[in-house]
């Protein structure tokens, strides 16, 4: 790929990013200034609702995690994916309407504004913002991280950025860190802060919107370049089926006598063992003369994969220097030397021996992906924006054809990516931009690679600006206002909003340069734990009149409670916060979710009823 | 005193959308579990447009089913109830 091209790109999305967030900040002068910066006036129409729907829902898992998983597992990527088929429906039909009524009701601009007006319970409104605070400032941190290694990756090829990164890395750089990371942590941070700060919700919406036609975009010009060159749908299906899963371990390289000086090995360089093995070396190294490294690697057990790698002229091969000695590898824990285990269930698994996805975990996450991603805050804020109930009606619809346009589609591409890039298995969270940069230059269209890579970027900053926006919400609406200074005027919320903002923000990018190691489980982690805490009493305060605050109350601190005990006692059980017990092999979601349920209902039913002038101005026509 | 309009649809809708999730996952896991787990290996895998046929009847199917009742459910069926003032009391 051209790096000229790909910068290009880049810089044209962000100038246009940061050109929304001027438009949104002309907007905001002229409207009330906290509704129209924490909720757009509540004035969403039907295409900015259902893309900033879309495209924050579909964070940087969706194009970095979830690829890596079809590439790892194959078609079983399917069904673990399959209840996207109601998420548009579950999401914004089973609580949209209502929660949009009662933030009109009671004036509510934040969530926690919901909780604390309809059950007029103060203490319930700060216990919603310490529970957002608490989980959503682990989840930026994570987001931030994974939103600087997509900009690594998409700048890899380009010549200025590892310029700048070597004058930054002089200079600004904390020992230990990568100085291209730190670059982009800084860059990736900066943008969003910005336009974050300065545009405020409309300018989310708006870039929301611009991600999401990327998105979409990206995925419909990469299926057909994918389906082309693996041969059709079929002939990729049928090699899937012979193939057999790789066999992970480490190698020594050693150095030859004759080379007299180091020798690099890069991440990715084929090598042949002595056997007529073939492996994939998994991370860079540089060996000196008589020197030796244990270096990670894949090694290919599928013959069809090791004639379409001695076949291809572009692989690089370890240089002659060096020499593969000694592979100590180990066979899957599920699928090792099965054929067929690509495009059957529970799918090829490293380290489970019951598969990839289990049948209780199918269904855990077709719970996990409908019903637990209808209790998430995020989505509440939107669903609290739309203009009126046709606006919801219209956008129910686009955001399930904008699914369906997508992640069926993934599974496709990513299959294919199976067979055209082997080995990736080790660096398979890079297999998106690889796959893109590998067909869009087998096309000749090397320009809309950088073009289709920032589509992940794209879904990364439109989480994260999401994020960001509730936790100053929360802050300064919930806290400030509502509680140490509810005189406080416009010019003193304008300026604290801002300034809370890019201080949430700078917290976060300062966090993501030293980040916590487990990524994508602190992303998990925090997505069902909020689930856990806010979905009962969501339902329940929007459909059950007799709902009660201490009951709400309660049941969120149950979810919370349930949910953190599982994962705290995976570090007796299995050594690790995040290897959480899970009861009867199903994900604490659904037992969080259970004791939530239950113990909010009867908590309700053992707590005194509501006031009556509550349930009338909540639930009846008005007099 | 009467119920909100709003508050009787918005239930009603949500009853139904519950009902159609699990008319989904009781679709979509059962049957893939009984098509397609633990499959012969070596064995052909049975292919509809080269997508494994487990997953066209347990996956693709349900979904193209489930995206025209949605569509239906959206455009045809959901009231269009009177959500409120829009005004935020500062």
């Amino acid at each position: 790929m051209s790096g000229g091209g790909t910068l290009t790109t880049f810089l044209l999305y962000i100038v246009a990013v940061l050109g929304i967030a001027v438009a949104a900040n002309r907007l905001l002068q002229q409207r009330n200034f906290l509704s129209e910066y924490f909720l757009g006036s509540r004035n969403l129409g039907v295409w900015a609702f259902a893309l900033t729907f879309a495209a924050t829902s579909a964070s940087g898992g969706s194009f970095t995690g979830f690829p890596s998983k079809i590439y790892t597992h194959g078609w079983t990527l399917a069904l673990w994916i399959g209840s996207y088929m109601v998420v548009p429906i579950c999401m914004m039909g089973l609580i949209g309407k209502r929660l949009n009524q009662i933030g009109r009701i009671s004036g509510a601009i934040t969530v926690p504004d919901v909780f604390r007006d309809r059950f007029e319970s103060p203490r319930f409104g700060l216990l919603t913002t310490a529970l957002l605070v608490f989980f959503m400032s682990f989840n930026l941190v994570a987001q931030f991280k994974a939103g600087s290694l997509i900009l690594g990756t998409l700048l890899a090829d380009v010549d200025a950025f590892h310029a700048v990164s070597a004058v930054v890395g002089a200079s600004l750089v904390p020992h230990g860190v990568e100085a291209t990371y730190f670059t982009c942590v800084i860059t990736f941070g900066i943008v969003v802060v910005l336009y974050t700060t300065f545009g405020g919700f409309r300018a989310v919406v708006w870039t929301d919107v611009l991600q999401g036609v990327v998105m979409v975009a990206g995925v419909l010009v990469v299926l057909p370049l994918a389906l082309h060159q693996v041969g059709g749908l079929e002939s990729a299906t049928r090699e899937l089926s012979e193939m057999t899963p790789p066999r992970t371990g480490t190698v020594t390289i050693v150095s030859n006598v004759r080379s007299t000086a180091p020798v690099r090995v890069g991440q990715g360089t084929w090598a042949w063992g002595e056997e007529g093995q073939l492996f994939r070396i998994a991370r860079s190294a540089s060996v000196a003369p008589g020197d030796r490294a244990d270096l990670p690697v894949v090694e290919i057990t599928a013959t069809s994969q090791i004639q379409r790698v001695a076949a291809d002229h572009s692989a690089t091969w370890l240089a002659q220097e060096l020499r593969l000695i000694d592979p100590r590898v180990e066979g899957y824990a599920y699928g090792d030397g099965v054929a067929g285990a690509y495009v059957s269930a529970p799918g090829p698994s490293r380290t489970d021996p019951d598969g990839f996805l289990p049948l209780s975990l199918a269904f855990s996450f077709f719970i996990m992906w409908a019903i637990a991603g209808t209790g998430q805050p995020s989505h509440y804020v939107r669903l609290m924006a739309f203009r009126d109930a046709r606006t919801l009606r219209f956008s129910i619809a686009t955001v399930t054809v904008y699914y369906s346009l997508i992640y069926f589609p993934l599974v496709i591409i990513f299959c294919c990516a199976r067979i055209l890039l082997p080995g990736m298995e080790a660096e398979s969270d890079r297999i998106m931009p690889a796959t893109v940069i590998f067909l869009t230059e087998n096309a000749g269209l090397s320009w809309l690679g950088g073009l289709v890579i920032a589509a992940p970027f794209a879904a990364v900053m439109s989480t994260v600006d999401s994020f960001l926006l509730m936790i100053s919400s929360s802050l300064v609406r919930d806290v400030y206002q509502r509680n140490l200074n509810p005189q406080a005027r416009e010019s003193t919320i304008r300026s604290l909003s801002y300034g809370v903002t890019l201080f949430v923000g700078a917290g976060a990018m300062a966090g993501a340069v030293d980040p916590p190691e487990f990524l994508q489980d602190i992303i998990v982690f925090t997505g069902s734990g909020l689930a856990a805490c806010f979905l009962a009493p969501t339902v329940f305060a929007l459909y059950w009149p007799r709902a009660s605050g201490t009951g709400c109350m309660v049941g969120m601190l149950s979810g919370f409670g349930t949910h953190l005990a599982m994962y705290a006692a995976g570090i007796v059980v299995n050594d690790s916060f995040f290897r959480p017990v899970r009861v009867f092999d199903l994900d604490p979601i659904i037992l969080g979710l259970l004791v939530s349920f239950l113990v909010t209902a009867v908590t309700i039913r053992l707590t005194a009823p509501p006031p009556v002038q509550i349930v009338k101005k909540f639930f009846h026509q008005p007099e | 005193m009467a119920f909100h309009s709003t508050f009787i649809n918005a239930r009603r809708e949500a009853i139904i959308i519950c009902l159609v999730w699990l008319v989904a996952a009781l679709w979509s896991v059962p049957y893939c579990y009984s098509a397609g787990y633990h499959l012969p290996p070596g064995e052909p895998v049975q292919t509809i447009w080269g997508i494994p046929e487990w997953v066209v009847w347990g996956v693709a199917v349900p979904w193209l089913l489930a995206d025209i009742f949605a569509l239906w459910f959206c455009l045809g069926y959901m009231a269009d109830d009177d959500l409120g003032e829009g005004e935020v009391p500062i």
